[in-house]
């Protein structure tokens, strides 16, 4: 049944990508506003999925690789509506990310789902706060990524292409920033609520676990990051580079190690 | 009723030289517009002068060839021009004819450099003044906001003015595409030069506040910075601003560079890296170009930025198709306005004959029937009200309908005649 709101809200995110594909050829505000109604009730169709599941599982329905990967396109959804508003071209940027989740979504093997797990309010929240930070660095590297596309422009002096339709760099800059603070904020509480919860699972805050290794690893990378933004000022063209680097040490933390390596986070 | 015409008379920098545009540009717009409207066959007027062109609109019941003579002649009186010396430079266009091109040149494709922002304000200008002599009534009003409008449809609708026309524009609108908001900025202008001093204009009046002015001679860095309101400074003090700085002009005779790159590069860490944006618009280039290779430095030179200016002349052509199209639609619509006009004072005469006829029937009625109490004869009142409103609804309604546009002349006669209008009193 909540499969069924699943495929409709991947049908409205699809539907809303290519809106905001044309909004790039034709910048008229109809546009954005049709695709930002057709994203919208995708989500609408989403979250009716999601309190279905809920029911049905009793706790949230986020812990596994395929549920997980459909909350944070969900969640990419919410970023967009509070970033996005005054900014459809993010949608442009955005909306491939959350149909590309999507479909990951629905092409990783299902597995059935655990029996509700000890103190599963805890691990919600683990999972909740870090799969939260999760989409918010997503936006900071979508933001990268179109940073370093209107620097271009601006540096290399060739003002056509996308130049007029992505807003000023220190917009960018701004929002870059903004998704990194609070993503970072959020992974923090992730890592230390997983920490506790292993504790009392599993009698250590900390074992040598792949996927907790890399989470690390991927946090002190971005601590790195937000250290050198606010005491250096590594603002505009290094912090998008290391916002899209940074990513990828998370994608790794995400997927690599769920299928690369071996590690207890893993159902199978 | 006789027909209301729109006479459209000027001049513009396609049909006249500079020296007969400068004769007839105004010193006294009011007077002229006073003159104007007391020309015998002017019912409203119009008049906008500019260093590009003169329009003057007015409207009349008359034929319209006795109003252009009129307007002809009081030019060459006005001006002590010779009409025959700027016959052949005027343009008149008629009705429709006058709104199109009124549309097409508040819209600022008329203009010089089409695109460019300031016919519009200038127009509004001249109509502000136009409405405090009262010289505009109900028909140039309503084709003066209709200007506006269209103006504004070609804003929104086309891209007609979001490319810059000058260099100046241009550095404004990169600075824009830099730091978004330019409230609070710092701006830091090194030399003078008209360009510059209009960038610097440009960029105050979008937001900018600080402004500081440095120049070889402290006098005329005292003298410009009197212009914008800032602050004076010798050459020998620009080091000292480059960490408060976020927009350098720069624009000084030297042979030399102002700005060398290592100087630039220092000030960044102190900075902490905020963005600064270099407009060297000067020739020999005051500024190093290979400052542009640092992380969060901008710099545009002169060719760089005509290079923008050129690139977007060839974006304003297509555009500028695009906006015609919108003008010839607005004219037409208001075309058609002003065909309704004619059938506004039929439906008020309509109404006003039908409304005298229910007064004098129920005048006479009550005297005939004394014993009615005054809720009765509130009550007929309504009745006899209602019953002329609602039998007068379809024809007004008819009347008003666009769809009859071409026969809509035929109906108003009928509807004149039908009624025996043409008696009644307005009054």
């Amino acid at each position: 049944m909540d499969k069924f709101f699943y495929q409709l809200a991947l049908l409205g995110y699809g539907i809303a990508m290519v809106g905001f594909f044309i909004y790039l050829l034709r910048p008229q505000h109809s546009v954005s506003r049709a695709a930002t109604l057709v994203l919208l009730s995708g989500f609408f169709f989403h979250s009716i999925g999601f309190i279905i599941s809920w029911i049905d599982l009793g706790y949230f329905p986020f812990i596994t690789v395929k549920s997980s990967l459909s909350f944070v396109a969900w969640f990419l959804v919410i970023v967009y509506i509070m970033f996005g508003w005054r900014l459809a071209i993010l949608g442009t940027f955005l909306s491939p990310l959350i149909v590309g989740l999507m479909l990951l979504s629905r092409v990783v093997p299902s597995i059935a789902e655990p029996r509700p797990p000890i103190k599963v309010l805890w691990l919600s929240l683990h999972i909740g706060f870090s799969l939260i930070g999760d989409a918010l660095l997503a936006l900071a590297f979508c933001v990268g990524i179109m940073y370093l596309v209107q620097e271009r422009h601006i540096k290399t002096k060739k003002l056509g292409g996308l130049y007029q339709r992505l807003p000023s760099l220190t917009l960018l800059d701004d929002i870059n920033h903004k998704a990194l603070i609070w993503g970072f904020s959020m992974l923090t509480l992730g890592l230390i609520l997983g920490a506790i919860y292993a504790q009392w699972v599993r009698g250590h805050y900390f074992t040598w676990d792949p996927k907790e290794v890399w989470s690390v690893i991927t946090w002190l990378v971005y601590a790195i990051l937000i250290h050198e933004r606010l005491a250096v000022g590594w603002r505009g063209r290094r912090a998008a580079i290391i916002s899209i680097i940074g990513f990828m040490f998370l994608l790794f933390t995400f997927f690599g190690v769920n299928y690369l390596l071996k590690s207890y986070h893993v159902f199978k | 009723m006789k027909d209301k015409r729109i006479v459209l008379i000027g001049v513009n920098h396609k049909t006249a030289p500079v020296e007969l545009r400068e004769r007839l540009a105004a010193t006294d717009n009011d007077e002229i517009l006073r003159r104007l409207t007391e020309l015998p066959s002017v019912n409203e007027a119009f008049f906008l002068s500019t260093c590009n062109r003169v329009e003057i609109i007015t409207t009349t019941e008359d034929e319209p060839e006795i109003t252009i003579k009129e307007i002809k002649d009081f030019l060459a009186h006005y001006n002590q021009v010779d009409l025959n010396e700027f016959k052949k430079s005027i343009y008149v266009y008629l009705d429709t004819e006058a709104v199109k091109h009124l549309f097409l040149v508040a819209s600022s494709l008329d203009s010089m450099v089409i695109g460019e922002p300031q016919i519009l304000g200038q127009i509004k200008d001249a109509y502000r003044r136009s409405t405090k002599q009262r010289a505009v009534g109900p028909i140039l009003n309503r084709l003066l906001h209709k200007a506006f409008s269209v103006a504004k449809r070609v804003r929104t609708e086309t891209n007609l003015s979001r490319y810059a026309v000058s260099v100046s524009y241009a550095a404004v609108e990169l600075a824009k595409k830099i730091f978004g908001d330019l409230h609070g900025k710092h701006i830091l202008l090194i030399g003078a030069g008209e360009m510059a001093e209009l960038a610097a204009h440009h960029l105050l009046g979008n937001g900018v506040r600080d402004i500081v002015v440095a120049n070889r001679t402290l006098e005329r860095a005292v003298e410009l910075s009197k212009e914008f309101n800032g602050k004076p400074i010798s050459l020998t003090e620009i080091s000292d601003y480059l960490a408060w700085t976020d927009i350098v002009i720069s624009s000084t005779g030297a042979p030399h560079f102002i700005i060398y790159y290592d100087d630039i590069k220092k000030v960044m860490r102190q900075r902490k890296n905020r963005p600064i944006f270099f407009i060297d618009i000067a020739v020999p280039r005051d500024i190093d170009p290979k400052l542009n290779q640092l992380d969060n430095v901008y710099l545009y030179d002169i060719d760089d930025l005509q290079g923008i200016v050129e690139t977007n002349k060839h974006i304003r052509e297509k555009e500028a198709k695009k906006a015609e199209r919108i003008v010839e639609e607005e004219a037409i619509k208001f075309k058609w306005w002003l065909e309704t006009l004619e059938a506004v004072p039929i439906i008020v005469l309509l109404k006003q004959k039908l409304e005298k006829i229910r007064k004098k029937e129920l005048e006479k009625t009550f005297k005939h029937l004394k014993h009615l109490s005054d809720e009765d004869k509130e009550a007929i009142d309504a009745m006899t009200s209602a019953m002329v409103k609602k039998i007068l609804h379809d024809p007004v309604t008819f009347l008003k309908k666009r769809e009859e546009r071409p026969k809509i002349d035929l109906y108003l006669d009928v509807a004149r005649k039908l009624f025996n209008l043409d008696e009644i009193d307005r009054d």
